[in-house]
């Protein structure tokens, strides 16, 4: 049946780590779309979407206070240092207690700051018990200075109870900005930091029997050095079902981590016009403006995510010195579906629903308002990633405008 | 019929008065002996005196030669002027030990003489730095860093040999740690000066949200809080950062220092020689209270003598035994060149008001006690009483002017051996 070709084509698409669908669901249903089984089609579908909608993570950040914890965990929540229920940083704890710290935006996502195996004098067996590790999905094991015996009883540790662990080496602009200032003569850049990587990945081996990688990250500007990486392993690592959720909980700062986001809600999207297509055909009545309408809300969402909301535009047209308004007239997706002279919006979209399908699959046939619906918020996605993407380089944002707007309009939009 | 009757009534207000008397004293008596324990030296010490040296001193102390010991002592204090104060700089690994030692010292990390700092293990043996300019004869030991490796605290203390070193700096950075925290309470154990130097000072101020003030507050708290949980007294506390060794409490830890190594290389020996010259003194005092035919000599001189006449001997018998009597002090004044030390010696009537027991044994009411003793027919227990008392006097004379002679020349070694660095 063209439906289940159409499904396994489209999920092609992706890269391991960005689906959020396991092989074996897939499978599954399009041996039930084959079988002409619909109805049990639906059933696992429904199910793989409530677990993508619901599934809870606890992400567990251990190491020294000071070693740049607080700012790594108010990193991935999206948080400023200084905003109510931020960690704290700059203070000297002494807890020896698990602190957990929801994420903003999704209740689903927890990250726990857990004190250093240093500030206690529990053994590495016991620290893990005490601090109830069989509640996280992964630890990431944050270090500031040298490699510590600590940690490395503590990595193999998690590793002997069969879950994941990462190494993090944090305050890498630090470090490098102490060597050359204390030796501007023998420094080199990408000396120091293969030493770091390969002293902390050396003695990560010594003690375990595999050869686990080592992140290095800064903590003024996270986006640099391994952090990319380091996502990138997270996403690979994390059972498929808690992908989705995760990768929208990360915070807009790599291009990378834009088009997880892009990915990640591409599939939801077919997902769920796959189960309402399968049920219904609804004809395609009412106009266009009618199905935005309705999507209003999900753009909303969509846009959040991608930290273009309005509370977040207006902080970078502050910082670029700018009103609101006049930003906005340089990013697309507020301009997507306004209308043209030249060409109804049905027509062009059309087009678009004709050579986006040909090439990467997805729902054909009839033209039926979920359809629609479908390619009309990948349509969205991909504006506002784009423009997301855009914002990045606030350096060149200006110069790489194409007309008069900054980022490049979504594939085959202006075919 | 009235004998009899004026008999009883004596011998009981007699009676009374001897055992009210009698426990009196002994109250007063007892509370010496307390204050006789001297004072354990503060911190135990690398830097002490061969014994050879402690004997002559003893043997001078013992013949009451002051001025002898002065010139032993004076010899041995100045032969402490090249004396090595080692130093050890230790704490978690990557907390900035080598760095700290290359700022301490105002050199750069890349000279020839730089402690090797670097972004991974770099101090991995007992190294030894020094600073001629800054810090001459003291050698300032980079430590491996704890943590590093699977070794314990205690371990890791028994490899470096902390024993041999005077003074220990706990270098701290990120995080106090256990580890800190079981290094300060070897050190306090070990009565060791130890020192605790947060360092990264720079990274704090420019990652903090707070203000300067409330974030050195913080640092602060912290650590003192870690360390008293763990019975441990405050040590220094100092909180610098490798890139402003002039900056933060800089400053004040190069002057805590300089101070300390004066200590170590003066004060706490001279202490120890000190503490050896009191307990010769001290003795001294017991033999002489023992001594037989020195009771037998001033009881011989009873008949010919009052009280006071035999006391005021005993006194002048005694400092020249002491050496501390009036031509003596003279001698020691003249030798040292400080004419502005008091070179009296103690003087009776001063002698009687330092001391109350001594002021109770001597007025009126217990003479009185003793005439009435003698004029009664119990001329036997007189004799044995007045014996006790005039015994009791003369101990009490010779504690008084052991006691004298400690402070004498201990202020006179102060005087006299300390250099002027300090003042």
């Amino acid at each position: 049946m063209a439906w289940a070709s159409s499904f396994d084509a489209f999920f092609k698409n992706f890269k391991r780590e960005s689906k959020i669908i396991s092989e074996y669901d897939i499978t599954l249903i399009m041996t039930y779309i084959e079988e002409n089984k619909l109805q049990k089609a639906v059933s696992v579908i429904e199910k793989v979407l409530r677990d993508i909608e619901s599934a809870p993570l606890h992400i567990a950040v251990t190491g020294e206070t000071g070693a740049g914890k607080s700012t790594f965990i108010n990193t991935l929540r999206g948080v400023g240092h200084e905003e109510k229920g931020a960690a704290p940083t700059g203070a000297i704890e002494t807890t020896m207690k698990r602190t957990p710290y929801p994420h903003p935006k999704l209740p689903n996502v927890t990250i726990w700051d857990l004190p250093g195996i240093g500030t206690t004098n529990f053994t590495p067996q016991n620290y893990l018990t005490e601090m109830k590790f069989g509640e996280y999905d992964f630890f990431i094991i944050i270090s500031a200075t040298r490699f510590k015996e600590n940690d490395a009883q503590l990595a193999k540790a998690i590793a002997q109870m069969g879950m994941n662990f990462y190494f993090v080496r944090t305050k890498i602009d630090s470090d490098l900005d102490n060597e050359q200032k204390f030796k501007p003569k023998s420094f080199n850049k990408e000396e120091v930091l293969k030493n770091i990587k390969d002293y902390c990945s050396n003695h990560l081996q010594e003690s375990l029997d595999s050869e686990p990688p080592v992140f290095l990250v800064s903590n003024v500007d996270i986006s640099k050095y391994d952090f990319p990486k380091l996502e990138t392993k997270l996403l690979q690592d994390l059972p498929a079902h808690k992908r989705h959720v995760f990768s929208l909980s990360l915070q807009s700062l790599t291009e990378a981590t834009i088009n997880y986001k892009r990915d990640s809600l591409k599939q939801k999207v077919f997902l769920e016009a796959m189960k309402a297509g399968a049920l219904a055909t609804i004809p395609l009545g009412g106009m266009i403006s009618d199905i935005l309408e309705n999507l209003d809300e999900t753009f909303n969402l969509y846009r959040s995510y991608f930290g273009l909301d309005d509370a977040s535009l207006e902080n970078i047209a502050q910082d670029l010195n700018m009103s609101v308004d006049d930003f906005k007239v340089h990013l697309r997706f507020p301009h997507l579906f306004a209308e043209h002279n030249d060409e109804s919006l049905e027509d062009k979209l059309f087009k678009y629903i004709k050579h986006i399908s040909s090439v990467t699959g997805g729902p054909v046939a009839a033209v039926t308002y979920y359809r629609m619906a479908y390619y009309l918020q990948n349509l969205f996605l991909d504006t506002a990633a784009n423009d997301a993407i855009a914002l990045l380089n606030s350096k060149a944002l200006f110069e790489k405008k194409v007309g008069p707007y900054i980022s490049e309009p979504p594939e085959y939009w202006e075919a | 019929m009235d004998l009899v009757t004026k008999l009883p009534q004596n011998i009981w207000k007699t009676f009374t008065l001897f055992i009210n008397m009698a426990n009196y004293l002994k109250r007063l008596i007892s509370p010496w002996s307390k204050s006789m324990t001297a004072g354990e030296s503060l911190y135990s010490s690398q830097n002490s005196s061969s014994p050879e040296v402690i004997e002559d001193i003893g043997k001078a102390v013992t013949e009451g030669n002051l001025q002898k010991v002065i010139g032993i002592v004076k010899d041995e204090i100045q032969s402490k002027s090249r004396y090595r104060v080692k130093i050890a700089v230790t704490g978690d690994s990557g907390n900035g030990m080598s760095s700290f030692i290359n700022a301490l010292r105002f050199i750069g990390h890349e000279e020839e003489d730089s402690a090797p700092t670097g972004v991974v293990r770099t101090t991995k043996k007992p190294a030894c730095y020094s600073s001629d300019s800054h810090f001459p004869y003291v050698e300032l030991w980079d430590l491996p860093g704890l943590g590093a490796t699977a070794q314990s605290v205690e371990s890791y203390l028994e490899e470096m040999q902390i024993s041999t070193f005077d003074l220990i700096i706990i270098v701290a950075s990120e995080q106090f740690s256990s580890n800190h925290v079981k290094l300060a309470i070897t050190m306090q154990r070990m009565r060791k000066r130890f020192y605790v130097v947060w360092t990264k000072l720079d990274r704090d101020l420019s990652t903090s949200t707070f203000p300067e003030p409330q974030l050195l507050q913080s640092i602060q708290r912290n650590i003192r809080e870690n360390l008293q949980q763990a019975q441990v007294r405050d040590p220094p506390l100092f909180l610098i950062s490798c890139f402003s060794p002039s900056f933060h409490d800089f400053p004040e830890l190069r002057n805590t220092l300089q101070k300390d190594i004066f200590s170590i290389r003066y004060r706490d020996p001279l202490e120890i020689i000190s503490q050896v010259c009191d307990k010769c003194i001290s003795n001294k005092a017991f033999s002489l209270k023992e001594d037989q035919m020195l009771m037998k000599d001033l009881e011989a001189a009873v008949s010919s003598e009052d009280d006071t006449a035999n006391l005021e001997r005993g006194l002048q018998t005694y400092q020249k035994l002491f050496g501390v009597d009036d031509g003596s002090l003279q001698q020691v004044a003249r030798s040292t060149g400080r004419l502005e030390m008091g070179s009296r010696a103690l003087q009776f009537q001063d002698l009687i008001k330092m001391d109350r027991r001594l002021e109770l044994m001597m007025c009126f009411a217990v003479n009185k006690f003793l005439r009435l003793l003698e004029s009664s027919w119990w001329y036997g227990l007189w004799n044995v009483v007045t014996r006790y008392f005039r015994h009791q006097r003369h101990k009490l004379v010779i504690e008084i002017v052991a006691e004298n002679t400690k402070t004498s020349l201990r202020k006179a070694l102060k005087d006299s051996v300390l250099p002027p660095e300090i003042h």
